[in-house]
């Protein structure tokens, strides 16, 4: 039987999940894509079942990456997901009107796969809408008893994302 | 390392730290905020922090004279314009280039004062000694991947500098650098176990006793974790997969 592994993406629609799989996974990204109907979003389509990507480790085991549905609505699926999971990548974006917020959405929603596993917040498009600024995510963190790495990013880059992961790593060893 | 006669340095600047005092609050936040904003320009790096730090800034309904005076402590007085005033003083409304012009000049006081020996030195930091990271540190003391990754190596249980040289591959110095730049920074707690008869009291920051408003009870902190357990040798699977090297030489 194959041993198979594997770590969450999260975040809201157009965080980047989609992409953030897409830059690191040995094939396509499967995504389960539909037309989006939020008009509040500049989104032709968004992800309401989940995103799934893969990589084959040397000893044919399978890491696979899942990225969750951003809506709340869908957090049925985030429990699901979280079973038996190396630890969650969760993608904020800058630009939304309260980007802190929806950070305390995916620490809520994923308090117990946080606690006992690992966790990574990337923040993206910080270029053009710096703030909050990091620092802000660091406090919002503390102050809700949560510490993990927090930093900018660009997941479009897969080196990026490849280091968000690598962080995730990191806290794994411990 | 840091010492009262090597002021902690971020890179070329010092990490240093300011209080408010009497300020209107709407007052206290512009300024905190320009603060961070001007933290590219500023010579050194400014963070505010509650109780005793490192700069005083007292606003009109504060008295610039301390109740306990810690004489190495500069003030800077906020209020209206007032040519009698003397010291260091800003007038409202506040101007970033002035704000950053004296903050300039008041570090350089500071850093100054420590080189004298004139400041508290700082508690020295044994191999052994277990340190806990209370919350995930400044860009400003992230300045490079090597530290990213220090301070993510701290994020799980108590941490010692033995341990962040092993676990890092780092060289000592940069571990060392790096602890002393958190304690500065007030983001490091000891891990020791209290001793009984102290066991109900919160314990106290290694440098000094103060933390900032926002900062939860101990019980809610970020404490060991009990993580699930991996299976040997995936993370050395998932990194050679992802092209990564192994620790610390990354």
């Amino acid at each position: 039987m194959t041993v198979e592994h594997k770590i969450l993406f999260t975040g809201t629609m157009g965080a980047g999940k989609t992409t953030a799989i897409g830059a690191v996974s040995e094939i396509p990204p499967v995504s389960t894509d539909v037309r989006n109907s939020d008009t509040s979003v500049a989104k032709a389509t968004t992800t309401v079942g989940l995103d799934y990507g893969e990589l084959t480790l040397d000893n044919g085991e399978k890491l696979r990456l899942y990225g969750t549905p951003g809506q709340m609505r869908f957090d049925f699926m985030w429990r699901i997901l979280a079973r038996g999971a190396l630890g969650l990548v969760i993608l904020v974006d800058n630009s939304r009107p309260d980007p802190l917020a929806d950070l305390d959405i995916y620490l809520d929603g994923f308090a117990e796969l946080i606690a006992r596993t690992a966790c990574v917040v990337a923040v993206g498009r910080m270029e053009a809408h710096p703030q909050p600024d990091i620092d802000a995510y660091a406090q919002r963190m503390e102050s809700r008893g949560v510490l993990c790495p927090v930093l900018p990013a660009n997941v479009t880059d897969a080196r990026q994302v490849v280091e968000l992961l690598e962080l995730l790593l990191l806290q794994l060893e411990t | 390392m840091t010492s009262a006669a090597t002021p902690a340095i971020k890179g070329q600047r010092a990490l240093l730290s300011f209080s408010v005092e009497g300020l209107p609050p709407r007052e206290e936040l512009l300024l905190k905020s320009l603060v961070r904003l001007l933290d590219h320009r500023t010579h050194q790096h400014w963070a505010w922090k509650a109780g005793q730090a490192d700069l005083r800034v007292v606003g009109g309904q504060a008295s610039a004279e301390a109740d306990d005076p810690a004489p190495a402590v500069p003030v800077l007085a906020i209020g209206q314009p007032d040519p009698q005033r003397g010291g260091h003083f800003l007038a409202l409304p506040l101007h970033a280039d002035e704000l950053e012009n004296t903050l300039n000049r008041l570090g350089a006081m500071v850093v100054h004062a420590r080189g004298l020996g004139i400041a508290a030195p700082d508690t020295h930091i044994a191999d052994d000694e277990e340190f806990r990271l209370l919350r995930w540190p400044p860009a400003a003391l992230l300045e490079t991947p090597a530290r990213v990754r220090l301070a993510t190596l701290m994020t799980g249980r108590p941490t010692s500098l033995l341990l962040l040289r092993q676990r890092s591959g780092l060289a000592p110095q940069d571990c060392l650098d790096f602890l002393a730049d958190l304690r500065r920074a007030e983001l490091l707690e000891s891990a020791r176990q209290p001793a009984p008869a102290a066991a109900a009291t919160p314990p106290v920051a290694l440098s000094t006793p103060s933390a900032p408003d926002s900062v939860p009870p101990l019980d809610s902190r970020p404490q060991a974790l009990a993580r699930d357990p991996v299976q040997p040798g995936l993370l050395a699977r998932i990194r050679s997969r992802l092209g990564l090297l192994t620790t610390g030489h990354k």
